[in-house]
């Protein structure tokens, strides 16, 4: 996995590329969480390049959602794949993020 | 049809290795891009769940897991010789819970449960044996 980030005025833009596996979802949870704590309020987790999202992959974005909620901050997700869509689903946690299905979306909605 | 085998030591380092492998194996056999996912995922879990919890810290082990392809049916096996564990005996996963108290634990079993269509556990020896299958002709 990779993680590339731009800033969009006052929000932060992170693009994983690649998979969100069981190893991976620590650096991805850390960067988030990380982002988060320095003060990016308003972030977009774009997912359009990613392959897949492990459990572990879940659970950091969990701990973000948790973490945005207490500083008053946001986090948007776009960009998911069908298959991205489905475990999302599967696991119940359309309920639990803002997600919006293009960056553009997201980062209107993120303003 | 085919058959390969990916042998992995238990560290979570080697799960990148393992889907790359299991996604070369989808493209070679031109499975369906949500086959390729879903079984990606699958191994992700299952071996992920073994190197994490499977065996004494520093203990050093090699996993063995098999696919195939023949007739719009993927297989899997994995074998390792960690402790005992029937993931399919594992609790469900907590799907209901507001934001605040929302648990993962169960989530990747909950996700080869319902990825795949047959999963067969067995004790062999000082082995545990699991046993998947995907039905491509099953509509994912």
């Amino acid at each position: 996995m990779e993680i590339r980030v731009e800033r969009a005025g006052d929000v932060e833009l992170v693009e994983p590329h690649g998979r969100i596996d069981s190893a991976s979802a620590k650096e991805f949870g850390d960067h988030l969480t990380a982002a988060i704590n320095s003060g990016s309020l308003r972030l977009v987790v774009d997912l359009k390049h990613i392959l897949y999202i492990s459990s572990a992959g879940f659970r950091s974005l969990l701990i973000a959602r948790k973490l945005v909620d207490q500083t008053g901050g946001t986090l948007i997700l776009c960009g998911l794949s069908a298959e991205v869509k489905r475990t999302f689903e599967l696991g119940a946690f359309t309920e639990l993020f803002t997600i919006c299905a293009t960056r553009d979306e997201a980062l209107a909605k993120a303003r | 049809m085919g058959f390969t085998e990916v042998r992995v030591r238990n560290q979570m380092a080697e799960i990148a290795r393992l889907v790359a492998e299991s996604e070369r194996f989808g493209r070679e056999h031109a499975l369906p891009a949500s086959a390729i996912h879903d079984l990606s995922l699958v191994l992700d879990e299952i071996v992920g769940n073994i190197i994490a919890y499977g065996f004494a810290p520093g203990a050093e082990s090699e996993i063995s897991i098999k696919l195939g392809y023949a007739q719009g049916e993927i297989s899997v096996e994995i074998e390792d010789e960690a402790r005992p564990f029937d993931p399919l005996q594992a609790p469900a996963p907590d799907l209901t819970s507001p934001l605040e108290t929302r648990r993962i634990g169960g989530l990747g079993i909950h996700f080869a449960r319902s990825l795949m269509d047959e999963i067969v556990y067995a004790r062999v020896g000082n082995k545990n044996r699991l046993q998947m299958k995907k039905f491509l002709s099953a509509g994912t």
